[in-house]
């Protein structure tokens, strides 16, 4: 897109809920911490001596303990990871959210700023015309924090594919 | 034969795996955020990780029934037979 031609618009609405991340974040945290406390609970378990559980018996408890202790120890792990990465999202996007509304900012003393767009001046500045030429001076700068807020809305996005698809061994590494 | 077991220690370890498994399975339960385009994907891999917490809250439970039938059997049998039981479910088995 030309940032110099007239009648061009740029989108400052953020598609994500950063508040709603938090929420399931927090949740997340919750589990993870759920599950890491249920890890320490089992590895006791599986300590149990065999004077307290003799016998075949004890050695299949202590051993089931174990494995559940593992998975345990898994599931906090995962939930842990996606809870972190989940927060660094909320966090990235609140700051897209406020990079995009400076862009609106300095866009709106001179320019159109209609649903969620900012919109270039219709016509270029002639000599003299000092409020045409502020309204392009303005377009150029929300351009730019606009670019800015949405490289930032890449990164922080590609970041969380990163996190998320990262459970390959997730119910293979279960067995 | 004999076998050494503390029972009340493993009634006690029953009632925490069960406590342990009511606490992970009450925070299983995770409401997918709005995440723009990758809700979809966020969903799937929340739903995923609700289902293995599921599951071992259910592994937790069926460990603490076993221990328990095993206690049982263990009580009615003491000074009679030696005990070869099987103390878990090829499901606990299978993690």
């Amino acid at each position: 897109m030309s940032i110099t031609a007239v009648g061009r618009s740029i989108d400052v609405e953020l598609d994500a809920d950063p508040a709603s991340c938090m929420r399931t974040a927090t949740a997340l945290a919750a589990l993870a911490e759920t599950c890491e406390q249920a890890a320490l609970v089992l590895g006791r378990h599986a300590q149990l001596d065999e004077a307290a559980f003799g016998g075949l018996s004890g050695i299949v408890y202590r051993s089931s303990s174990t494995l559940l202790e593992q998975a345990c120890g898994r599931t906090g792990r995962r939930s842990r990871r996606l809870a972190e990465g989940l927060t660094a999202f909320a966090q990235g996007m609140t700051e897209v959210r406020r990079r995009l509304d400076e862009a609106v900012a300095v866009a709106a003393p001179h320019l159109d700023v209609t649903d969620d767009r900012i919109w270039s001046p219709l016509r270029s500045a002639g000599p003299d015309d000092v409020v045409t030429a502020q309204g392009w001076a303005a377009w150029h700068d929300a351009v730019d924090r606009w670019r800015a807020a949405r490289d930032l809305e890449e990164q922080v996005s590609q970041e969380w594919v990163r996190v998320v698809d990262r459970p390959v061994l997730f119910e293979g590494a279960e067995r | 034969m004999t076998i050494s077991v503390d029972v009340d220690l493993l009634r006690q370890h029953g009632l925490v795996l069960l406590a342990e498994a009511e606490e992970i399975e009450s925070r299983s339960c995770l409401d997918p955020p709005d995440v723009g385009p990758l809700t979809a994907v966020t969903a799937e891999a929340l739903d995923r990780l609700s289902q293995r917490a599921g599951r071992l809250a259910g592994h937790a439970r069926e460990l603490a029934d076993a221990l328990e039938r095993w206690l049982g059997v263990a009580h009615a049998t003491d000074g009679e037979v030696g005990l070869g039981l099987d103390l878990l479910t090829a499901q606990v088995l299978a993690l």
